[in-house]
Protein backbone atom coordinates (compact mmCIF):
# COMPACT_ATOMS: atom_id res chain seq x y z
CA UNK A 1 0.00 0.00 0.00
CA UNK A 2 1.46 3.70 -0.32
CA UNK A 3 2.06 5.69 1.89
CA UNK A 4 3.14 8.64 1.11
CA UNK A 5 3.88 11.58 4.21
CA UNK A 6 3.38 15.28 2.46
CA UNK A 7 4.99 18.25 4.02
CA UNK A 8 5.20 21.87 2.39
CA UNK A 9 3.93 20.41 -0.66
CA UNK A 10 6.73 17.85 -0.84
CA UNK A 11 5.92 13.80 -0.75
CA UNK A 12 8.46 11.70 1.49
CA UNK A 13 8.70 7.90 1.40
CA UNK A 14 9.07 7.73 4.97
CA UNK A 15 7.53 9.17 7.96
CA UNK A 16 10.69 9.15 10.21
CA UNK A 17 12.91 11.79 10.36
CA UNK A 18 16.68 11.42 11.07
CA UNK A 19 18.43 12.78 13.90
CA UNK A 20 21.87 13.44 13.59
CA UNK A 21 23.59 14.11 16.67
CA UNK A 22 25.55 12.15 19.28
CA UNK A 23 26.41 9.91 16.30
CA UNK A 24 30.37 8.76 16.21
CA UNK A 25 31.46 9.55 12.96
CA UNK A 26 29.39 10.75 9.94
CA UNK A 27 30.05 7.62 8.34
CA UNK A 28 27.91 5.72 11.30
CA UNK A 29 25.21 8.43 11.02
CA UNK A 30 24.90 7.79 7.32
CA UNK A 31 24.73 4.03 7.88
CA UNK A 32 22.07 4.51 10.38
CA UNK A 33 19.68 7.01 8.06
CA UNK A 34 19.94 4.36 5.37
CA UNK A 35 19.29 1.72 7.13
CA UNK A 36 15.85 3.63 8.64
CA UNK A 37 14.93 4.57 5.26
CA UNK A 38 14.79 7.84 6.17
CA UNK A 39 14.04 10.81 3.64
CA UNK A 40 14.54 13.44 5.59
CA UNK A 41 17.60 14.26 8.21
CA UNK A 42 18.14 16.86 10.68
CA UNK A 43 20.93 19.15 10.37
CA UNK A 44 22.24 21.85 12.65
CA UNK A 45 24.59 25.19 11.69
CA UNK A 46 28.51 25.04 13.28
CA UNK A 47 31.27 27.05 12.52
CA UNK A 48 33.86 25.75 9.97
CA UNK A 49 37.10 24.59 11.76
CA UNK A 50 39.27 26.78 10.05
CA UNK A 51 42.33 24.88 11.34
CA UNK A 52 41.30 21.61 10.84
CA UNK A 53 40.84 21.27 7.17
CA UNK A 54 41.05 17.41 6.83
CA UNK A 55 37.56 17.35 9.41
CA UNK A 56 35.37 15.53 7.20
CA UNK A 57 31.85 17.34 6.56
CA UNK A 58 28.17 16.24 6.72
CA UNK A 59 27.70 17.14 3.01
CA UNK A 60 29.87 14.91 1.73
CA UNK A 61 27.82 11.80 3.32
CA UNK A 62 24.31 13.33 2.61
CA UNK A 63 23.55 13.80 -0.87
CA UNK A 64 21.16 17.05 -0.36
CA UNK A 65 19.97 15.95 -4.22
CA UNK A 66 18.89 12.55 -2.20
CA UNK A 67 17.99 13.45 0.87
CA UNK A 68 16.10 16.37 2.25
CA UNK A 69 17.94 18.30 5.00
CA UNK A 70 15.72 19.87 7.75
CA UNK A 71 18.04 22.53 9.62
CA UNK A 72 17.02 22.86 12.96
CA UNK A 73 17.29 25.17 16.37
CA UNK A 74 18.29 22.86 18.74
CA UNK A 75 20.30 24.59 21.58
CA UNK A 76 19.13 28.47 20.89
CA UNK A 77 17.34 29.71 23.55
CA UNK A 78 15.87 33.55 21.92
CA UNK A 79 14.59 34.47 18.70
CA UNK A 80 17.49 36.31 17.79
CA UNK A 81 19.30 32.85 17.36
CA UNK A 82 16.87 30.66 15.73
CA UNK A 83 16.60 32.93 13.03
CA UNK A 84 20.53 33.73 12.66
CA UNK A 85 20.52 29.95 12.52
CA UNK A 86 17.86 29.30 10.00
CA UNK A 87 18.87 32.12 7.90
CA UNK A 88 22.17 31.19 7.44
CA UNK A 89 21.31 27.61 6.60
CA UNK A 90 18.93 28.83 4.11
CA UNK A 91 21.77 30.50 2.70
CA UNK A 92 23.86 27.46 2.70
CA UNK A 93 21.75 25.79 0.14
CA UNK A 94 18.43 27.56 -0.24
CA UNK A 95 16.77 25.04 2.62
CA UNK A 96 12.72 26.54 3.25
CA UNK A 97 12.38 23.53 5.04
CA UNK A 98 13.17 23.64 8.62
CA UNK A 99 12.61 23.01 12.27
CA UNK A 100 12.12 25.42 14.89
CA UNK A 101 13.06 25.48 18.51
CA UNK A 102 13.40 27.79 20.83
CA UNK A 103 13.87 26.61 24.17
CA UNK A 104 12.72 28.22 27.45
CA UNK A 105 14.61 25.84 29.88
CA UNK A 106 17.91 23.98 29.97
CA UNK A 107 17.05 21.22 32.10
CA UNK A 108 13.28 20.70 30.53
CA UNK A 109 13.98 21.69 27.81
CA UNK A 110 10.41 22.99 27.57
CA UNK A 111 9.97 25.12 24.33
CA UNK A 112 9.69 29.09 25.01
CA UNK A 113 6.56 29.81 23.14
CA UNK A 114 6.28 33.25 23.46
CA UNK A 115 9.50 33.23 21.46
CA UNK A 116 8.59 30.67 19.25
CA UNK A 117 5.52 32.04 18.44
CA UNK A 118 7.63 35.28 17.14
CA UNK A 119 9.97 33.24 15.66
CA UNK A 120 7.56 31.75 13.54
CA UNK A 121 5.46 34.68 12.64
CA UNK A 122 9.19 35.97 11.42
CA UNK A 123 10.15 32.87 9.53
CA UNK A 124 6.95 32.35 7.64
CA UNK A 125 6.99 36.37 6.53
CA UNK A 126 10.36 35.18 4.71
CA UNK A 127 9.33 32.17 3.06
CA UNK A 128 10.12 29.70 5.25
CA UNK A 129 7.80 26.16 6.12
CA UNK A 130 8.38 25.66 9.52
CA UNK A 131 8.02 22.73 11.71
CA UNK A 132 7.70 23.66 15.06
CA UNK A 133 8.67 22.37 18.83
CA UNK A 134 5.72 23.19 20.63
CA UNK A 135 3.87 22.50 24.06
CA UNK A 136 1.12 20.31 24.12
CA UNK A 137 -1.16 23.45 24.66
CA UNK A 138 -4.19 23.55 21.85
CA UNK A 139 -4.60 27.02 22.13
CA UNK A 140 -0.58 27.57 21.11
CA UNK A 141 -0.52 25.04 18.43
CA UNK A 142 -4.18 27.30 17.09
CA UNK A 143 -2.18 30.27 17.41
CA UNK A 144 0.76 28.77 15.44
CA UNK A 145 -1.77 27.36 13.06
CA UNK A 146 -2.89 30.37 12.42
CA UNK A 147 0.30 32.47 11.80
CA UNK B 1 56.29 47.91 12.00
CA UNK B 2 52.67 47.53 10.23
CA UNK B 3 52.78 45.52 6.63
CA UNK B 4 50.32 48.19 4.58
CA UNK B 5 49.82 44.83 2.72
CA UNK B 6 48.59 42.84 5.02
CA UNK B 7 44.84 42.93 6.50
CA UNK B 8 44.17 41.56 10.18
CA UNK B 9 40.17 40.39 10.45
CA UNK B 10 38.21 37.76 13.14
CA UNK B 11 37.66 34.88 11.06
CA UNK B 12 35.52 32.59 12.96
CA UNK B 13 36.42 34.22 16.31
CA UNK B 14 40.04 33.91 15.92
CA UNK B 15 42.31 36.54 14.25
CA UNK B 16 43.73 35.89 10.42
CA UNK B 17 45.97 37.44 8.29
CA UNK B 18 44.37 38.09 4.48
CA UNK B 19 45.88 40.21 2.20
CA UNK B 20 45.00 43.47 1.44
CA UNK B 21 41.85 43.84 -1.01
CA UNK B 22 41.16 39.73 -0.67
CA UNK B 23 36.92 39.66 -1.58
CA UNK B 24 34.79 36.26 -0.22
CA UNK B 25 35.64 34.25 -3.15
CA UNK B 26 39.15 34.63 -2.91
CA UNK B 27 39.14 34.08 0.86
CA UNK B 28 37.35 30.40 0.70
CA UNK B 29 39.78 29.60 -2.58
CA UNK B 30 42.52 30.04 0.21
CA UNK B 31 40.88 27.75 2.89
CA UNK B 32 40.20 25.88 0.14
CA UNK B 33 36.34 25.56 1.46
CA UNK B 34 33.78 25.05 -1.58
CA UNK B 35 31.24 28.30 -1.00
CA UNK B 36 28.39 25.96 -2.03
CA UNK B 37 28.71 24.30 1.73
CA UNK B 38 28.87 27.27 3.52
CA UNK B 39 27.50 30.30 4.47
CA UNK B 40 29.17 33.63 5.52
CA UNK B 41 28.60 36.21 7.31
CA UNK B 42 30.34 39.68 7.51
CA UNK B 43 30.28 41.69 10.74
CA UNK B 44 26.59 40.08 11.42
CA UNK B 45 24.97 40.20 7.98
CA UNK B 46 24.70 37.10 5.81
CA UNK B 47 26.38 37.74 2.41
CA UNK B 48 24.06 36.53 -0.49
CA UNK B 49 26.93 34.15 -2.33
CA UNK B 50 26.79 36.16 -5.67
CA UNK B 51 27.98 38.89 -3.56
CA UNK B 52 31.44 37.24 -2.32
CA UNK B 53 33.52 38.23 -5.71
CA UNK B 54 32.56 42.33 -4.88
CA UNK B 55 32.78 41.71 -1.34
CA UNK B 56 36.34 43.31 -0.15
CA UNK B 57 36.76 42.57 3.13
CA UNK B 58 38.66 45.13 5.69
CA UNK B 59 40.48 45.40 8.38
CA UNK B 60 39.05 44.53 11.99
CA UNK B 61 36.01 43.00 9.67
CA UNK B 62 34.53 40.34 11.73
CA UNK B 63 33.55 37.33 9.24
CA UNK B 64 31.75 33.99 10.48
CA UNK B 65 31.85 30.82 8.13
CA UNK B 66 29.66 28.08 8.91
CA UNK B 67 28.29 24.69 7.92
CA UNK B 68 25.95 21.79 8.14
CA UNK B 69 27.27 19.62 10.73
CA UNK B 70 24.83 16.71 12.55
CA UNK B 71 22.36 17.28 15.02
CA UNK B 72 18.85 18.16 16.26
Amino acid sequence: MEDIFTIANKNFNSRLIGGTGKYKSFEETANAVKASGADIVTVAVRRVNILDKDQPLFMDYFDPKSITYLPNTAGCFNSHDALRTLRLAREIGGWKLVKLEVLGDKITLYPNMIETIRSTEVLVKEGFKVMVYCTDDPLMAKRLENV
Amino acid sequence: MNNLNVAKIQLNGDPYEIDTGTNLNELLNKLKIQKNKVAIEVNGEIVEKNKYQNLILNKDDKVEIVQFIGGG
